[in-house]
């Protein structure tokens, strides 16, 4: 199994858990399509498969690991869930809207817009609630200022799940001009961030993100984790 | 004569000297703290310019049901223009807690006076459109009084649009680190029965009560 990225070494590598006995098949199948960009091209280039066999295997990945998003966020337990439209996300998405994440107890709710989030989410951090923003990295672009100008100099913790868009699945043709780049615009702006992809078992994806909310917590300012739901 | 900022800063602080008060940018919170000085539940957003009411709406939803009371976002026009999104939010979510004190004097004071948009817009009718419980206009004395007491008291979410003059007392750059405000702030509301801070590993929801949007 590939290592995490290096930047993220204190997440991904930092008591990472064997494989679990009760991995379902699903993960497993899951894990070893998605094994590499590199890798997943090569079978691409060699396997001849029908277009739809390939959809397929993208669809289980997306499946699982869109899963394991839902159990990490679970593990959070937040109280205040705030999203914004993304059709990657949808299966999370409909887990906290409409499906067993939609409790009591728990305000589930859209954002017109990322900046807009980033405004009620430290609001609610700084009354103490525990919320979640969950959005596409495209959207990063919109929230900067506010990010930069509000809880990170005011070290307020601020967690956020941000799907990947533009790598190997992406069906957009516009989407990558933005999203090759949210690393190094994240880098640039100084936001701290983590990344769970084919690199990162999946067993681990839900423990991560736990403990990169944590660590938003630990040192009082955003934290994102940016999570491949595309197969890359 | 058309009220000025200072005289309105003065009044809302004496109205809501217990409640989260949220104070956009500028002149304004400059205005506030010469007047009425630093409040310990005073919240001064320092530069993230139209999402005052943004932040106040999270703290009106994180609030709800924990503290009695209000929160109160005072913003100004050019700023909520930057952020009018939030009306639509504000409005789904309908926290009865949140009150917006929006002080209208139809220009970007502290950038020069550049005109905002705000002249020609009926800003009580958006908010009543989408879906907030109530508004008002007010540009007189008498009016700001009754307004300031409707606000303590009437289901928000509510927007009191209070027509200013450019007129600016003379203030100081307030230049106190972003870091110390926000603790001062979570200090203050954490003996009046804020939720508090969470820890790892607790179960989150430190009041028990339900939050519906």
């Amino acid at each position: 199994m590939a290592e995490a990225p290096d930047r993220d070494g204190g997440a991904a590598r930092d008591g990472r858990p064997g494989p679990a006995p009760d991995q379902t098949a699903a993960w497993a199948e899951a894990d070893r399509l998605a094994a590499g960009r590199a890798g997943e091209a090569g079978r691409l280039a060699a396997s001849g498969g029908s277009a739809s066999t390939e959809a397929a295997r993208l669809a289980a990945i997306h499946a699982a690991r869109s899963e394991a998003v839902i159990e990490g966020i679970e593990g959070i337990d937040p109280d205040f869930v705030l999203h914004l439209a993304s059709s990657t996300l949808s299966v999370v998405l409909d887990h906290f809207i409409s499906g067993p994440g939609a409790r009591e107890g728990r305000a589930v709710f859209a954002m017109p817009r990322e900046e807009e989030g980033v405004a009620i989410t430290s609001g609610l951090e700084l009354a103490g609630r525990r919320p979640v923003m969950v959005f596409q990295d495209n959207g990063i672009g919109n929230l900067l200022t506010v990010l930069l100008t509000f809880p990170q100099p005011y070290h307020v913790p601020l967690y956020g799940v941000v799907s990947r868009r533009g790598g190997l699945g992406e069906y957009n043709s516009m989407i990558h001009t933005f999203s090759e780049r949210v690393e190094a615009i994240l880098d640039a702006a100084g936001v701290r961030w983590f990344q769970l992809d084919a690199r990162t078992p999946l067993e681990a994806w839900a423990p991560e993100i736990k403990r990169a909310w944590t660590y938003s917590r630990t040192t009082h300012r955003p934290v994102f984790t940016l999570v491949n739901l595309m197969g890359g | 004569m058309a009220l000025t900022r200072a005289d309105v800063l003065r009044r809302i602080d004496a109205a809501f000297p217990a409640d989260p008060v949220v104070l956009t940018l500028g002149g304004t919170a400059r205005e506030m703290i010469a007047v009425a000085g630093r409040r310990p539940n005073h919240l001064v957003n320092l530069d993230a310019m139209g999402q005052t009411v943004g932040v106040a709406l999270g703290l009106a939803l994180g609030l709800r049901g924990a503290r009695g009371g209000r929160v109160v976002a005072v913003e100004g026009d050019g700023s909520l223009l930057m952020g009018l999104s939030v009306l639509g939010t504000a409005g789904h979510l309908k926290p009865d807690n949140l009150v917006v004190l929006l002080l209208d004097n139809g220009v970007y004071l502290a950038t020069g006076g550049q005109p905002t948009a705000a002249a020609g817009a009926d800003l009580v009718g958006m908010t009543l459109a989408c879906g907030w419980a109530a508004g008002r206009d007010v540009r007189t004395e008498e009016e700001l009084a009754a307004a300031l007491d409707w606000a303590r008291e009437a289901p928000g979410p509510l927007l009191v649009r209070i027509h200013v003059g450019t007129a600016q007392i003379r203030t100081d750059y307030f230049l106190e680190d972003p870091a110390i405000l926000a603790e001062d702030f979570r200090r203050w509301l954490r003996p009046t029965g804020g939720p508090g801070r969470v820890a790892e590993g607790d179960s989150g929801h430190m009041n028990g009560e339900a939050v519906t949007p």
